[in-house]
């Protein structure tokens, strides 16, 4: 529940609100689909492209891979592949565009951690207090069959020899039960612990 | 040995445990991360401005030419509140330190029939610029807007505001950034 909260707080918080009344002019703004010249040359960054350029088929696996394992800045658990957002699909163009050059999966997940830093990795990396994120369940899982094991062990019947005070003596089966009891007997494959016969 | 209590002891630490961890994420704002860029060299850009010049054309600026003055990148939008809500103290601090010290916008995912519309009625105090595709704001690890970088003369970023920046605190860290020796 408390997951649930943080969660709806953050959204609401990162929902942006496109409805800002404002008074258009189109003969004044130029397009912005003018040629971008930003700089964005990841090589200072990670080196140089691993591999070769990549196009077609090959291209889209290696964006749709990559895609998948950057988490959406502006989304609730959404990778940028899955998510239809204009930041995630400007984040899969960059993709696309570094693995075209031939830029590798881990360079490409090194660049966007440079920038926006490990937040938008899906996976944290396995080191430091990160292994907790991959330990912690194993660990608990292990806990809670130990605890379940340890309580079982500790609720099995006693023998009867163990369990029946010093000097009982079982009181004789009543003749009318023999059956009954013999019946019993043959189902569970034993006589009783403490040699009873019917 | 009772297992009653070291079962109920082993159920509190895990709980105490989660609990502790949920709460400290609601310790700080969710929007507040930390970019991984301060102190390392800015990401740099040449994009073109959305105001024309004398000839009638759209100029690009080069943010590795600008070194030797503070330069305040910030990203923004029409459809952003907090970006209305900031505009006067960002032009305010602009013009307070204007000469000493250089200001940008950046358009964050727009449209572009809104921005001149917007300017008009919002009012403008330093250039805008087009970042087509949202590369630059990509290589700033831009989450939302409005978003303020802060560059000092080396061309280092300094300092980043998450939201609506303040008169005093835009102003104080930029005018630090001025007294430093280039």
């Amino acid at each position: 529940m408390l997951v649930a909260l943080a969660l709806g707080l953050q959204t609401a918080l990162a929902d942006p609100s496109p409805d800002l009344p404002v008074e258009t002019s189109p003969a004044a703004a130029p397009p912005l689909d003018a040629a971008s010249g930003a700089s964005t040359d990841p090589t200072p960054i990670v080196g140089p492209p691993a591999g070769p350029p990549l196009t077609g088929e090959a291209l889209a696996a290696a964006t749709q891979t990559i895609a998948s394992l950057l988490r959406c800045p502006v989304c609730q658990g959404l990778s940028v592949a899955d998510s239809p957002s204009e930041s995630a699909v400007a984040i899969k163009h960059e993709v696309q565009r570094l693995a075209a050059k031939g830029y590798s999966k881990d360079q490409c997940l090194l660049y966007f951690e440079a920038s926006y830093g490990e937040f938008i990795l899906l996976e944290p990396k396995p080191e430091g207090l990160n292994y907790l994120v991959w330990a912690a369940p194993a660990g608990l899982v292990l806990v809670g069959l130990a605890t379940v094991a340890w309580m079982r062990l500790g609720n099995r019947p006693k023998k009867a020899e163990d369990a029946a005070p010093k000097g009982w003596v079982a009181p004789p089966i009543p003749e009318h039960l023999a059956p009954y009891v013999a019946l019993v007997y043959a189902s569970v494959g034993a006589p009783p612990a403490d040699g009873r016969t019917a | 040995m009772k297992r009653g209590p070291v079962v109920l002891a082993i159920g509190l630490v895990a709980t105490g445990g989660l609990v502790a961890v949920l709460a400290s994420g609601f310790q700080h704002d969710p929007h507040d991360i930390a970019s991984p860029l301060i102190n390392k060299p800015a990401p740099d850009f040449a994009l073109p401005t959305l105001e024309l010049d004398g000839s009638g054309k759209q100029a690009t600026v080069k943010l590795s030419e600008k070194r030797g003055e503070p330069v305040v990148v910030n990203f923004w939008a029409t459809w952003c509140v907090p970006c209305q809500e900031e505009n006067p103290t960002m032009i305010a601090v602009a013009k307070e330190l204007s000469g000493k010290s250089a200001f940008y916008g950046v358009i964050y995912q727009d449209k572009p029939e809104a921005i001149d519309a917007w300017l008009n009625l919002h009012g403008r105090g330093y250039p805008t610029l087009i970042d087509s595709g949202s590369q630059t704001a990509i290589a700033y690890g831009v989450y939302g807007v409005p978003e303020t970088f802060v560059i000092d003369k080396k061309g280092i970023i300094r300092e980043k505001f998450t939201g609506g920046v303040s008169f005093d605190g835009l102003a104080s860290v930029v005018s630090a950034l001025i007294e430093e020796a280039g």
